[in-house]
C-alpha cells in the first residue's frame, strides 16, 4: 500500500506520514510518495528528503566477553564442543535481552575497557 | 445491575489465589502467533463497566500482543484485541478500560510474541461504576501482528521538538469516547534514560491537529523499559472515519535510542 511522506520544502523537516493520499496542503508542503510505510529501521533524512536506514547501535555483547576471558577460556578449552555450544545456549537464556548492553554498563559492570571494544557489535534495529 | 462497590477478589484468576501470582499466558512456539485461550474466570459475579487489568512482564524483552476475550470454551470472542504489552524487564502495570461485561460471563486471554515461548500474566479486578459509561466496542490501532509490536515513533532529529505525525489509522470505524495509548520499548534492551512528550492528534496528513497533548514518558537506561506503558483512558469524541496520528518529542536525539513504539485502544461508548 503506498503511503506518502509530507515535508517542509523549505527544511525537509518530516511533518507527517499518511496512508491516505493528501490533497489540499497547505502552501511550504511536498508530498512524497513511498511504495509503503517505511519500515521500522528506517528513519527520515532531512537533507536528501528520502527515508536512509537507521543506524547500527554500538553495544556490547556480553557473550562475547564471556567467551573471551582469559580464565574462562582456559576452563571452556577442557569441554567438548558441544558442551561449549551448550554453555552457550544456556548463558544466552539466562542473559535473554540483557546480552547487549551499553559501553557504560560494561564499564559499571567492572569489565576492562580492552575487552569491551572486543566485544563492540551493531545491534539489529528496534524490532 | 450491581452495586457501585469495588469487588476485587472474585473476579480474580483462579491462578491468583494460590500462587501471589496472576494467570500465566505463555505465547506459541511460533513467534508472532497467537495462542490458545487461556481462561481467567469462569464466571464474572457482577455485571462491570470498568475493567482493570494487571499485567506482569515476567521475562522481559520482548513485545507481546495480547487479547482479552470472553465466551464459552473454543466460541472465544474478542472484545479486546492486540493490547501491546512490552517490556524490556520485569514490570507491572495496570491498563483501565472502560469496558462493559456483564455477570457471568467467562473471560479469557491469548497473547503472541515476538519470540517463542514469552510468558505474561494477566488477572483484574472489576466493578459497576454508576457514572460511567457502557463501553462495548473496543478497536486497536497500530498494531503490528507481523512483530507483535506497534507502531514505530521517531521524535526526530531535534531533540526537545515534536517529531512527525505517524499515522496509526486512516479512518476509525466506529464512533470513540476513550483512547488509550499504549507504549512499547521498539524491543530495546540498551536504552537510553530520557524524557517524551507524546501527542495524540487526529485529521488529515499535514493538517493534524491535537487531540491529547504532551503524554509524558520516560525511558531509563536502568530499566530499558518506556514508561508508563498505559496512559488514558482519555476521554474524547472521535467520530467514525477519523484518522488519527501519534507524535513525540525526546529530550535527547540519537538515533538509535529516541524511537518507540505505540498502539491506541478506541473504545465506544
Amino acid at each position: 500500500m503506498a503511503f506518502y511522506a509530507i515535508y517542509q520544502a523549505s527544511d525537509g523537516g518530516l511533518v507527517s506520514l499518511t496512508s491516505v493520499n493528501p490533497t489540499n496542503l497547505r502552501a511550504g508542503l511536498v508530498v512524497l510518495e513511498l511504495q509503503a510505510k517505511p519500515a521500522d529501521n528506517a528513519m527520515w533524512d532531512a537533507s536528501t528528503r528520502t527515508f536512509i536506514p537507521r543506524p547500527a547501535k554500538r553495544v556490547v555483547d556480553l557473550l562475547q566477553v564471556f567467551a573471551g576471558d582469559d580464565t574462562l577460556q582456559t576452563i571452556l578449552a577442557k569441554l567438548t564442543a558441544q558442551e561449549r555450544q551448550t554453555l552457550a545456549n544456556r548463558v544466552l537464556f539466562i542473559a535473554g535481552g540483557k546480552r547487549y548492553v551499553t559501553a557504560q554498563t560494561a564499564l559499571d559492570m567492572g569489565i576492562p575497557a580492552n575487552r569491551i571494544s572486543a566485544a563492540l557489535v551493531d545491534k539489529p534495529n528496534g524490532k | 445491575m450491581g452495586n457501585n462497590i469495588l469487588t476485587p477478589t472474585n473476579l480474580f484468576s483462579k491462578g491468583g489465589v494460590t500462587t501471589s501470582v496472576a494467570t500465566t499466558i505463555t505465547t506459541g512456539v511460533t513467534p508472532d502467533t497467537k495462542t490458545a485461550w487461556t481462561q481467567l474466570v469462569a464466571s464474572t459475579s457482577y455485571d462491570m463497566n470498568v475493567m482493570e487489568l494487571f499485567i506482569t512482564i515476567t521475562n522481559g524483552a520482548n513485545s507481546l500482543l495480547l487479547d482479552i476475550g470472553i465466551g464459552a470454551a473454543a466460541s472465544e470472542v474478542v472484545v479486546v484485541n492486540n493490547i501491546l504489552a512490552a517490556g524490556a524487564s520485569q514490570v507491572g502495570h495496570v491498563l483501565r478500560l472502560p469496558l462493559f461485561i456483564p455477570a457471568g460471563t467467562r473471560v479469557s486471554a491469548r497473547a503472541q510474541g515476538a519470540m517463542a515461548s514469552e510468558q505474561i500474566r494477566v488477572s483484574f479486578t472489576g466493578w459497576f461504576e454508576n457514572t460511567a459509561p457502557n463501553g462495548a466496542i473496543t478497536e486497536t490501532y497500530g498494531a503490528d501482528t507481523s512483530d507483535s509490536g506497534g507502531t514505530l515513533i521517531d521524535p526526530g532529529a531535534s531533540s526537545n521538538t515534536k517529531g512527525a505525525w505517524t499515522e496509526l489509522t486512516a479512518a476509525t470505524t466506529v464512533p470513540l469516547k476513550y483512547l488509550i495509548l499504549c507504549v512499547g520499548h521498539n524491543e530495546d534492551t540498551t536504552r537510553a534514560t530520557g524524557g517524551r512528550f507524546v501527542d495524540i492528534g487526529f485529521g488529515a496528513g499535514g493538517s493534524e491537529v491535537v487531540l491529547v497533548p504532551d503524554i509524558a514518558l520516560i525511558s531509563s537506561s536502568g530499566t530499558d523499559n518506556v514508561t508508563p506503558l498505559f496512559c488514558g483512558a482519555f476521554a474524547v469524541d472521535v467520530p467514525t472515519g477519523t484518522r488519527l496520528a501519534v507524535r513525540a518529542s525526546a529530550s535527547f536525539n540519537t538515533s538509535t535510542d529516541r524511537e518507540f513504539d505505540v498502539t491506541l485502544i478506541g473504545v465506544t461508548a
